[in-house]
């Protein structure tokens, strides 16, 4: 069964009313398009169902719609075409849904009508007669509140007599045919005139305050600031307690497990790694919920025309917001959503800019960094926080105009958006794209990112290092410490030990390339540690906090301390702090900016339609990140800080 | 009376009738309903303008208001 239907219908409640928790997001095959993919219970057996994006019409020339027909007529590769079209159709706006209607009516498919935001037609005063628009349209009608779940029972019987019209329809093509043949219906089953259905006068007051020049862009702010500081307060506890039950699973394998490699690669390479990762999923998963809500009121539409008026000087255009928006999660998805951007050069300038915006895999960098930076000033931590994300904004505007004074010399092509009704948010929807995006980045952290951890074990665990020989080292490691560090001699114990394993990391692979590619780094303050961190999160930046747990984890004697604290509390070679205020300010900067994502230089090259584009991106970003970071480290040291 | 203009030369409120759509973003802007004999009324003038068409919102950058030919009544 496939969900066809115009945007904001009410199709992603409903979708999930069916499916629930048995769905995911992927794309459609061989195509850019996300589709969500569920199954549902229904008269005791399971339907696969396929919820489409939504579309203005099956005729468009936009991948999406393109998408929706091929899918209808079963042209799509790995997807058979679909038992049942389930038409989704908003019982407010029924003469411009039932356009869509008649398109796939006319296409022969079986279908099934689900008339949603019933409730809020009858608060409009509209009285629909749905069995008068079955008799027009020949196929089933059912009326539903998806949020409520009303009606839905009805709408799985009746999936059952889905059938191909066989009523007299207008030809899709003539324009004047369908205005007339859906007022028709609109006038004689819906008891109104078509489009007498008017928002009320608090929308217009509503619309007036956020998209105006002003207040539009203060309230923006002020939302997404909020939004921000409320990920902030509220992720710490979900984090400290999946760092205790992963510190709990590690000290346990390591007492049950005989000593050897074996149990080091599991307790230290893959508990730790996991730990490294899986501690940020509730930072993510508060995002997208936050995020779900925001855009379920009808705020996000009103934002991207706020957003609009200021990315037009920058010559990106308003369909821009989409895969911008998105670059927050994941630039992958984003540079493949660019596609929307139906203008080439409108495309390849969004493409090559969208890498900039801070990405969920920075989160955990950040987290870490202003940790150290702001550990006892959470206000502070939030908005410097938030400044992270605009600088990125404001890096990938400006390239975007250099981009377009240069290479893609151009304007951008106006923006059309509809506005959807002002509503209560679901947190039902909220709760499962959370769900959906959490679960993504997990199968992510599994795989890939786990896989390098691993590596990265291995690179810092071997070759061994042979004790004896290193003695000496440790020794004068060790006196250089009791001089500046104090004499308690439990600490003094503590540091022997802690030496010994940074002399036998910097004896290993890592240790060894760290060392190496370091100069590189030094006007940037990175000892080799730093280094070999940012080096290897170049093929994913979460990487980069498991990175440093691994290298720094020789100290873990002291009770169970988090991964976050062991990173903050590690020193450099010399026995100074690794991270500095400066030290740790510049590689912020560094991480904002920095193009450190092997598969996003893959899909760049892909989809701007050559590598051409992808090496210029990470060519332009290091240089920029590399840049932004020895002034910011010039202007904290200018300010009286280490 | 009436007189033909460009939805972006109206003041908010006015009701009119769409005469024609230009020719690029013409197909989207039917299909969301912005088709000519629709009516329209603006909710806002502007950038971005906000007209209400058969109950939805849309939201259209000034440069399509521009294109959009409208006959007030």
């Amino acid at each position: 069964m496939t969900l066809v239907g115009n945007p904001n219908v009410g199709k992603t409640t409903l979708f999930n009313r069916l499916c629930g928790l048995r769905a995911k997001a992927t794309n459609l095959p061989g195509t850019t398009v996300e589709a969500r993919r569920g199954s549902c219970r229904c008269d005791g057996q399971d339907i696969q169902v396929v919820d489409l994006p939504g579309v203005y019409s099956i005729g468009l020339d936009q991948p999406e719609s393109r998408c929706a027909a091929a899918c209808i007529n079963g042209d799509l590769s790995g997807t058979p075409q679909p038992d049942v079209v389930l038409l989704v159709l908003d019982a407010t706006n029924l003469a411009r849904n039932l356009r869509i209607a008649n398109e796939v009516l006319n296409t022969g498919a079986r279908c099934v009508v689900a008339l949603t935001m019933t409730d809020a037609a009858s608060r409009k005063g509209l009285t629909l007669d749905a069995s008068r628009i079955e008799a027009y349209l020949d196929c089933p009608v059912v009326p539903v509140i998806a949020r409520n779940g009303t009606g839905i029972e009805t709408l799985k019987a009746s999936l059952a007599h889905a059938r191909s019209t066989s009523a007299s329809l207008p030809d899709p093509t003539d324009q004047q045919a369908v205005t007339q043949w859906s007022n028709g219906i609109v006038r004689e089953a819906a008891g109104g005139e078509p489009g007498a259905a008017a928002t009320g006068r608090l929308s217009d007051r509503l619309d007036l305050a956020f998209v105006h020049p002003v207040s539009g862009l203060l309230l923006f702010a002020a939302i997404m600031a909020g939004l921000f500081y409320v990920i902030f307060a509220l992720a710490g506890i979900p984090m400290d307690l999946i760092e205790l039950i992963f510190g709990h699973v590690g000290g346990w394998l390591s007492s049950v497990m005989p000593e050897g490699a074996i149990r080091d690669l599991v307790v230290d390479g893959i508990v730790g790694g996991l730990a490294g990762t899986v501690v940020f999923l509730p930072q993510i998963l508060l995002l997208f919920f936050l995020i779900s809500l925001l855009e379920d009121t009808g705020y996000l539409a009103r934002a991207a025309f706020v957003m609009d008026r200021v990315m037009r000087r920058f010559g990106l255009p308003g369909q821009a917001f989409v895969p911008m928006l998105s670059a927050h999660a994941c630039a992958i998805p984003a540079i493949m959503s660019a596609r929307l951007v139906p203008d080439r050069r409108d495309r390849i300038a969004v493409i090559l800019v969208a890498p900039f915006l801070s990405c969920s895999a920075r989160l955990p960098v950040y987290v870490l960094l202003l940790g150290v930076l702001f550990a006892e000033r959470p206000a502070l931590a939030g908005l410097v926080f938030a400044g992270c994300y605009a600088l990125g904004i404001i890096a990938a505007l400006l390239s975007a105009l250099l981009a377009r004074r240069t290479l893609l010399k151009g304007r951008a092509r106006p923006m059309v958006l509809e506005l959807p009704a002002y509503r209560w948010p679901s947190l039902r929807t909220a709760l499962l794209t959370a769900w959906d995006r959490g679960l993504l980045f997990i199968r992510k952290a599994g795989t890939v990112i786990l896989g390098i951890v691993i590596v990265l074990w291995w690179l810092s665990a071997y070759p061994k290092y042979d004790a004896s020989a290193g003695v000496a080292s440790a020794q004068s490691d060790t006196t250089a410490i009791v001089e500046t560090g104090g004499s308690d001699p439990a600490m003094t114990q503590l540091e022997t030990e802690d030496a010994e394993s940074r002399a036998a990391m910097a004896h290993s692979f890592a240790g060894r390339i760290g060392r190496f590619v370091q100069p590189v780094f030094e006007p940037l303050g990175y000892d080799w540690q730093l280094t070999v961190g940012v080096m290897t999160s170049f093929a994913a930046r979460e990487v980069f906090v498991s990175t440093m747990a691994v290298l720094v984890s020789g100290s873990d004697d002291v009770d169970d301390p988090s991964v976050i604290t062991r990173i903050e509390q590690a020193r450099q070679d010399d026995g100074s702090p690794m991270l500095t205020p400066s030290t740790a300010a510049s590689l912020l900067v560094f991480f904002v900016l920095a193009m450190q994502c092997l598969p996003t230089l893959a899909v760049t090259a892909r989809e701007a339609g050559g590598w051409k584009w992808a090496i210029l991106q990470l060519a332009w970003m290091t240089a920029v990140a590399w840049g932004a970071a020895w002034i910011t480290r010039m202007l904290v040291q200018a300010g009286g800080l280490a | 009376m009436s007189h033909a203009t460009t939805l972006d030369a109206l003041t908010t409120g006015s009701e009119v009738v769409v005469l024609d759509t230009p020719v690029d973003d013409g197909p989207l802007l039917q299909a969301m309903g912005l088709e000519p004999g629709g009516r329209v009324r603006v909710a806002r003038q502007g950038e971005p303008c906000i007209v209400e068409v058969n109950g939805s919102r849309i939201g259209l950058s000034s440069e399509i208001c521009r294109q959009v030919q409208v006959e007030s009544t």
